[in-house]
């Protein structure tokens, strides 16, 4: 498997995210979310044994139909599912513990993993810079969620900073919680503070993370994760004909 | 059961000012969004908006100025559309006409 | 919570004393909602994603419909579970068909028209919402 030649950043991303998804999951993406649909349809046409629930209502919609636009509040993650289960259930059945995965995104993220969402620059909160468009469903999920994992579709400076000054949520101390990016993966594990990196992606060096993070990474050596594999590339191809997947690194 | 048949025009005129109202759908989505523009010929203020995810429509009250306060969890019009417009204008800078509360 | 104390506030709980954040309910004055079908009783079937409507519908003190056709009640009675909001929530019907504007209303507007968004972001930028919205509404108010 060749960087650039085989596969790119996009396709090491989703490779990362199916290889999250344990059989028997009951996984949740929201919208704005193009990267985790492409990949949770990819881990359905791999026949992942999963429970793929979004807030268009669809459960376990038919992945066969190729989504035509990165939205994903669109028809398309709704028609063909076996049933409909809407954001409110989805809420309720991941606050009674009922869920695994929350695919969840962040405009920025320090080492704590407090994300911010609500706004960025400017004095305070009424008077933000750039007036972001809020956290959606993450505060509410990420203290219930077990393994709450955020993608990221930029690694630089300014998304991934020292310390955010209005965290619209963050970690909780007790589960795991796992950020992917274009370069890498971190991890906070369950009973610990802050974010450790996991593991690099095939075309990268910690040295370029490292420039890259806004916060000091104490890891010197870490395992490089293995690139898309056949199948996984052609699974993405399966689903995503229009590559709808390419939509966030652009 | 009673029959509600009524004109988008007359339907405006049960919005007053300060009211707090609710718009549906989600992004650009399923938006009530000609409603939403005919609040604009109105002369309405201080509207408070509330959704889940509002989106354009509810970003047509920020923009016309006629909301002063979003409540959401999510207000962005998604991917393509991208961070909400009217929103962005009425709560950025010095001097923001509008006020954000944000539930989960 | 401390930007909002007026809407988040932390309780112990009654049962086992956890500390919980409570949070203040929103009462619309109205919910106004876009749907497909409609009966004149306010009776509404949404097709495809119901996102929060049901929610909001149930929220507000009371509820305007827009809908893109007016059906017959004897959809609703085909399959009453299809029916996401019933009549007694709702104060007005508007027959409406386009009414989701250049949004995307499955399946008769399945994408967005981007031109005329794009006239939207320009008239947002020069305060001219009004008159762009003038301009969609000719003839429909």
């Amino acid at each position: 498997m060749e960087y650039g030649k085989d596969y790119g950043k996009p396709e090491m991303m989703a490779a990362a995210i199916i290889r999250e998804i344990k059989e028997g999951d009951v996984v949740f993406h929201g919208l704005a979310s193009s990267t985790p649909m492409v990949a949770m349809k990819a881990a359905k046409a791999l026949g992942k044994e999963y429970t793929y629930v979004t807030l268009s209502d669809g459960l376990d919609h038919d992945w066969i139909n190729p989504p035509k636009t990165p939205s994903t509040l669109d028809y398309n993650t709704y028609g063909g599912s076996v049933a409909t289960f809407g954001l409110d259930e989805i809420f309720d059945l991941f606050c009674s513990g009922k869920g695994d995965i929350a695919f969840l995104s962040c405009l920025a993220m320090d080492k704590e993993g407090r994300i911010a969402m609500s706004y960025l620059g400017g004095p305070d909160y009424d008077h933000p810079k750039l007036r972001g468009p809020g956290g959606a469903g993450s505060a509410t999920l990420t203290p219930v969620t077990p393994r709450t994992t955020i993608w990221k579709c930029n690694h630089d400076k300014r998304t991934f900073v020292e310390h955010v000054d209005f965290a619209t949520t963050k970690p909780a101390l007790d589960k795991d919680f796992t950020l992917i990016t274009p370069l890498c993966i971190f991890r906070k594990p369950a009973g610990e503070k802050f974010l450790k990196l996991d593991c690099i992606f095939p075309y990268t060096t910690i040295e370029e993370v490292k420039e890259n993070t806004g916060w000091i990474i104490d890891e010197t050596n870490v395992p490089v994760m293995e690139p898309p594999t056949e199948e996984e590339l052609a699974a993405l191809k399966k689903v995503d004909p229009n590559n709808i997947l390419a939509y966030e690194f652009k | 059961m009673k029959e509600k048949l009524m004109p988008l025009a007359s339907a405006v005129k049960l919005i007053k000012d300060d009211m707090l109202i609710a718009m549906g759908g989600n992004g650009m989505h399923r938006n009530p969004l000609m409603f939403s523009l005919a609040l604009t010929q109105q002369p309405l203020k201080n509207l408070k908006i509330c959704g889940a995810a509002p989106g354009i429509a509810a970003d047509v009250m920020m923009a016309s100025g006629q909301a002063d306060t979003a409540y959401f969890g999510f207000f962005g019009l998604e991917n393509e559309a991208g961070l909400a417009p009217g929103l962005r204008q009425a709560m950025e800078g010095e001097h923001p006409r509008a006020k954000a509360m944000e539930g989960s | 919570m401390a930007q909002r104390p007026e809407f988040f506030q932390v309780v112990k709980s009654p049962f086992d004393g956890t500390e919980v954040v409570c949070v203040k309910a929103l009462v619309p004055d109205y919910s106004i909602i876009h749907v497909q079908e409609a009966d004149i009783y306010g009776n509404c079937r949404i097709l495809g994603p119901n996102y929060q409507d049901a929610l909001l519908a149930r929220a507000a003190k009371k509820t305007i419909i827009t809908t893109e056709r007016i059906v017959g009640t004897y959809r609703m009675q085909e399959e009453p579970k299809l029916t996401t909001i019933p009549h007694m929530l709702v104060e007005a019907v508007v027959e409406l068909p386009g009414g989701a504007g250049h949004g995307i209303c499955w399946p008769e507007h399945p994408e967005v028209d981007w031109g005329t968004h794009k006239q939207y972001q320009k008239a947002v930028k020069a305060n001219e919402v009004p008159q762009f919205a003038a301009k969609m509404l000719e003839g429909r108010l």
